[in-house]
């Protein structure tokens, strides 16, 4: 059999396959959702505020660190949902940039000077609830994102599984820095920056392995 | 192709014909050998199939295309090498038996004769000029993982000819 051949057979098993699609629905649209969703979370985080949340919005570190960690969560939300789509993969360099952000809004907070009883176990103590919160917070966000990505044909699918991952849980830090009453910075490495980490880690490897089953190389394209 | 996102057979087939030469000369940049080629053309022809629904017909089609020919070739060439890699083992012994007899010495020398140029190549480099995996994809202008690969090919065919 020819090349030409060859090719005829594979196009032949296409058309045969061929049924009408759904379009993905329009960027914009995606991307509001991706707001919408940061909006309820937020919303639901106000509803449980921090008892001295007034005077902490005072103060231009916290407003800074609150804000930035709002843009990471958006912009890291708008690089996984532009993942679904072949000709908008984010490049290294909008990966990086998003990246920085989240760095640097993690950063504000980590400045925050040690409290007078700064012993591992009772930092330990304390972290540990907030570690599983910022977890729960972030699970349906994270789903959700994850299954709009998957929806598409996300050709980098463990960055993409980072990026929704990682956006859930940012916004999940940024819930529990309305919550959580506590901001030393061993217990914002703990309990809000450690699950963040870990949990987009997670994203990339186990995300990454689902939004990456469209598309294993050899599989029959009946799988579709 | 937004008529073959509708389901329209005819459209379909003649942009599956016509983005032929595009992504030839996009995956050409990877893929030097021919085999090779065609077999990177028609993994993303099916990647264009899953991937049909993500085209906004608002956009430039020939970015989209393009991006999947890329990430196509990507992964094709990260599948190569892994297999490749776990292949290595599957290389014929150094003191192999092919002189045993003047048979043998005849079936293997028909075996090379049936191999594709590339494959025949790769195996004589690697087998009987004992170069090393990277000089001989030096020399043939390749990539070691797929002169691994033509290797690989080359002995599976010569293992089926000699019957072993």
């Amino acid at each position: 059999m020819s090349a030409r051949d060859d090719e005829h057979v594979v196009i032949d098993r296409l058309i045969t396959d061929l049924r009408p699609v759904r379009r993905l629905p329009a960027l914009a649209l995606r991307l509001g959702g991706w707001a919408a969703v940061m909006g309820v979370l937020i919303v639901a985080a106000m509803l449980v505020p921090r008892p001295d949340l007034a005077d902490r919005a005072r103060g231009a570190g916290f407003v800074l660190e609150t804000l930035a960690l709002g843009a990471a969560a958006f912009v890291l939300g708008a690089l996984a949902v532009r993942s679904a789509e072949p000709d908008r993969t984010p490049t290294r360099w909008s990966a990086a940039a998003a990246l920085s952000v989240a760095v640097v809004a993690s950063g504000i907070g980590l400045l925050a000077p040690p409290p007078a009883d700064a012993t591992l176990g009772a930092i330990l103590a304390r972290a540990g609830g907030c570690f599983g919160s910022t977890l729960a917070f972030g699970v349906g966000p994270a789903l959700a994102l994850l299954a709009v990505v998957r929806r598409g044909a996300p050709l980098a699918p463990r960055a993409a599984g980072a990026y929704a991952v990682g956006a859930a849980l940012v916004l999940a830090s940024l819930a529990m820095r309305i919550h959580c009453p506590l901001d030393d910075a061993g217990h914002l490495a703990l309990g809000h920056l450690l699950p963040v980490t870990a949990g987009t880690l997670a994203g990339a490897v186990l995300g990454g392995a689902w939004l990456g089953l469209w598309r294993r190389v050899g599989d029959d394209v009946s799988r579709t | 192709m937004a008529a073959a996102q509708a389901g329209d057979s005819v459209a379909y087939r003649a942009l599956l014909e016509d983005v032929q030469p595009l992504l030839r000369a996009v995956l050409r940049r990877w893929f030097r050998d021919p085999e090779d080629l065609r077999d990177a053309v028609q993994e993303t022809l099916v990647t264009l199939h899953r991937a049909r629904h993500t085209y906004d017909p608002s956009r430039p089609f020939e970015h989209w295309l393009a991006a999947l020919a890329r990430y196509t070739a990507a992964d094709l060439l990260r599948h190569r090498m892994r297999r490749a890699a776990r292949e290595v083992a599957f290389e014929l012994p150094r003191e192999s038996p092919v002189a045993a007899d003047a048979g043998e010495v005849a079936d293997l020398v028909r075996a090379l004769g049936r191999l594709p140029p590339a494959q025949r190549e790769a195996f004589a480099m690697l087998k009987l000029e004992g170069l090393s995996l990277a000089q001989a994809a030096a020399r043939a202008g390749t990539s070691v993982g797929a002169l691994k690969v033509r290797a690989h090919r080359a002995y599976k065919a010569i293992k089926a000819v000699l019957g072993r």
